[in-house]
């Protein structure tokens, strides 16, 4: 069996056994930007290109990823972040990765190369291939090449805190805000009680904007703007809050987010909030794994862990895991694949 | 054929007779979708109201092993809903309940003949909308739209159906209920809701469908620019591109198509001209007035005729509505038409659109061309009188040469109506064999048999019998429109 993986800033996701059986496939020599039209909005890199080179060479052209990829600084790649499918607080905007993905050329079990998707921003022929491989783990095939359709990068960034003082006040702001028409690039909730609201866009329009933010909040915002505004959303961005051994990803709704985080308050667990309370992350020991995963079951709630040491890194409900088997034996009639 | 007639004998016990319709005049109206130049009549029409009732007769089928087609509202531009002629139909228009709209989540969850436009209008107190807006938005229903993944004016900015669903519960073609993805924008492991969608009905029936609201923006700009060539029209999509603005929406569309959306709805576009720019920005109101001064020094410099902003909502309507009818309009001028939705790189845009003129009059065929300029979504619109022997052949001669250019370029083709019937033999431009094989594959792990919507997207398909037919009666109306 194989395992492809980057620089393993989601190293929960690549299982190393001990007796070998696993072959690793590192990635990270297979790395360059094969092509980049700023004009036509795509670019195509192979899979072990670091991100951060990406989201560079972007940059000269005022474009930008707008799924704000995690671990960006720690070196992740772009072929684990599609297969992590992970995504940043910039999500909000415009979407996640699945959102932007177009194209894929992988390799199957039996070693054929394969594609699917396209390389114009625009295609409904054949199968989405791209979106099945964001979230694939590195279990459907061995991605080698991706393409995305970018956007242009805001002007400027600004970045409003408000400290409602506890969780639910916070995800109420979040919510309103977020199914407001201001436009904010992130909603970020950070426990007990604080608001992190990021806007884009030219200087003055985010002034007027921010002053919207605060009237639509009914709370003053402290304001911030500049190298450290954009350094707060990189040490989010790479986890710098998350001390212990492991790192969850679950996708949640805001309905459920005040229940679980109320879970999570009792057993010490640190955590932070993100995309207007779709996504949570919990930083925690081992001793608490299986208390979550069984929460996260009883709440119907779906969970993946990034970091930390796990013969298995999905946690809680996943109700899809027949019809995922069913694309796995499509995928991988040699079964060189870990099960998903 | 005792097999069908066992599948009638458990329909009938499953459904009272008025919702089971084998008489010919009853399967009359099924015979063809929005690619009228086929007809093909089914066996049967089941009309289900339950998700039960959907799931009982796939399992009956999936027993007997007689295809069936899910329809909605049967405004595919592919010939995606078109029967099969030893199979059913299940219809599925009354299964058109919203469940439920959640503002605070921004979702609702809709059954799958939900119509489009509804979902939009349900959410509209809340200042949310569905953002994919098909042309045909008012008729078209929510499991079509996912089945095709269908498209619309605002994709470069919004995406296509696929990027608007978070969760879908279906039914197999085997039988077995799935349920994919979730209520969050986020979800782990791999992205089935992405694959569920655009895949051509292949895998089954879409049940429950949880779809994303975003919020309405707070203001819109809408200007239309006229140009005496369609080269100078898309020289100024690409200025707006490089200045790195993000219009909701570029769309071009050329002198036949201007001439007839004229005639139709009286949009005010200028008759003489030989292209017309519309141009919407959209957003906060501080962020659209920065853009607005910035677009309107673009345009000033683009060699435009004719500028014109929309004043108010009406006007922007009024522009919207020339646009949106463009093509059922053309059909004023031309008894029968084949539409084309193949993507070219927007760089060569201008390119495919002379190529186009080239090929239109190697065969001696009219086409009038309304594109998604902001995602090189063309829209050649092939003009033929059916009623002339070989015209049919001449104007898919021109459709097929303008699709190959279209993957020629290194685009797509098809950008947002599917492959359907109609493209199936294109394919292959796409995609390697073994790219196809898997595919087959993937479709036989919930759709073994190969019973639902059979013959459709592969290029191998057993081809129903097809016959000629003539424009869809709701276009003749008027009601819907292709794009």
């Amino acid at each position: 069996m194989v395992i492809p993986h980057g620089n393993l800033t989601k190293a929960a996701l690549v299982s190393m056994d001990a007796d070998k059986k696993i072959v690793p496939v590192d990635m990270t020599q297979l790395r360059g930007i094969l092509n980049y039209d700023p004009d036509e909005f795509v670019f195509t890199a192979l899979a072990g290109t670091p991100v951060s080179e990406i989201s560079k060479t972007l940059a000269e052209h005022g474009q930008f990823l707008p799924f704000d990829p995690p671990f960006s600084s720690s070196g992740a790649t772009l072929g684990g972040t599609v297969a992590a499918g992970l995504n940043g607080p910039g999500q909000f905007r415009y979407g996640g990765v699945r959102d932007f993905i177009i194209g894929v050329k992988f390799i199957d079990g039996a070693g054929q190369k394969l594609k699917g998707g396209g390389k114009v921003v625009k295609n409904s022929a054949g199968f989405d291939f791209p979106k099945l491989f964001v979230g694939s783990l590195g279990r459907l095939g061995i991605l080698y090449e991706l393409t995305f359709k970018v956007f242009p990068a805001p002007q400027a960034y600004m970045t409003l805190s408000f400290n409602p003082g506890n969780i639910q006040s916070a995800l109420d702001t979040a919510c309103l805000l977020a199914g407001s028409s201001l436009e904010p690039f992130a909603i970020d909730i950070v426990p007990p009680g604080r608001l992190e609201i990021r806007i884009g866009g030219n200087e003055k329009a985010n002034e007027s904007t921010a002053g919207l933010i605060e009237k639509c909040a009914g709370f003053p915002a402290s304001r911030m703007t500049g190298q450290m505004e954009s350094e707060t959303w990189d040490k989010l961005r790479d986890f710098k809050w998350a001390q212990e051994e492991f790192l969850i990803k679950v996708a949640l709704n805001p309905s459920l987010l005040c229940e679980l985080d109320n879970i999570l308050e009792k057993i010490e667990a640190s955590r932070h909030y993100s995309a207007a309370g779709n996504v949570a992350y919990i930083s925690t020991e081992r001793n608490n794994l299986l208390f979550i995963d069984d929460t996260l079951k009883k709440m119907k709630l779906s969970g993946v862990a990034l970091r930390g040491d796990l013969e298995y890194p999905r946690l809680g409900w996943h109700p899809a895991r027949k019809a995922e088997t069913k694309i796995q034996s499509a995928m991988d009639r040699e079964g060189k694949f870990l099960p998903l | 054929m005792k097999t069908f007639k066992d599948a009638l004998q458990r329909l009938r016990h499953l459904l009272p007779g008025e919702r089971l319709l084998i008489d010919p005049a009853h399967l009359a109206a099924y015979e063809s979708d929005g690619l009228t130049a086929f007809a093909v009549t089914p066996r049967a029409v089941v009309i289900a109201e339950t998700s039960q009732e959907i799931i009982e007769t796939v399992r009956i089928c999936h027993d007997t092993g007689i295809p069936f087609v899910a329809r909605g509202s049967g405004t595919s531009l592919s010939g995606g809903s078109l029967p099969h002629s030893d199979g059913i139909i299940i219809a599925l228009n009354r299964m058109d309940r919203i469940l439920e709209i959640d503002p605070r989540q921004r979702i609702a969850v809709v059954q799958p003949g939900t119509i489009n436009l509804a979902v939009s209008v349900a959410a509209r107190s809340h200042g949310l909308q569905f953002a994919p807006d098909p042309s045909s938005g008012q008729v078209c229903t929510i499991g079509g739209n996912i089945a095709f993944n269908a498209g619309g004016a605002h994709c470069l900015k919004y995406g296509m159906t696929s990027n608007h669903v978070l969760g879908i519960k279906a039914v197999t073609a085997e039988g077995t209920v799935i349920e994919l993805g979730n209520r969050s924008t986020e979800s782990t492991g791999p992205d089935l809701t992405g694959i569920f969608c655009g895949s051509e009905g292949l895998f089954g029936i879409a049940l429950e469908i949880t779809l994303r609201l975003v919020p309405k923006p707070e203001c819109f700009h809408t200007v239309f620019a006229s140009y005496d060539s369609l080269q100078k029209a898309g020289d100024a999509v690409s200025q707006i591109i490089a200045s790195r603005m993000l219009p909701g929406a570029l769309e071009i569309m050329d002198k036949l198509a201007i001439e007839a959306a004229e005639a139709a709805v009286g949009a005010g576009y200028p008759r003489d001209s030989e292209a017309v720019l519309i141009v919407e920005l959209e957003g906060t109101s501080a962020q659209v007035e920065h853009d607005r001064n910035r677009l309107s020094g673009l345009l000033d410099d683009s060699g435009a005729d004719v500028i014109h902003v929309a004043g108010d909502d009406l006007e922007r309507e009024r522009i919207w509505k020339g646009r949106k009818s463009a093509f059922s309009a053309v059909g004023r001028l031309s008894p029968d038409f084949i539409v084309q939705d193949g993507v070219v790189p927007r760089r060569l845009l201008g390119k495919a659109l002379r190529k186009i003129q080239e090929i239109a009059r190697q065969h001696k065929v009219r086409v009038a061309n309304v594109f998604h300029a902001g995602d090189g979504n063309l829209h050649p619109l092939i003009m033929y009188d059916g009623r002339v022997e070989g015209a049919l052949e001449q104007g898919e001669a021109c459709a097929a040469q303008i699709v190959q250019m279209c993957t020629d370029m290194g685009g797509s083709i098809t950008g947002e109506h599917g492959v359907g019937m109609e493209k199936r033999a294109f394919l292959g431009n796409m995609y390697s064999e073994d790219d196809i094989n898997l595919m087959h594959r993937v479709r036989r792990g919930f759709d073994p048999k190969e019973i639902a919507n059979r013959g459709k997207m592969f290029p191998s398909g057993e081809a129903p019998s097809l016959s000629l037919y003539g424009l869809h009666p709701l276009e003749k109306k008027g009601i819907i429109s292709r794009e």
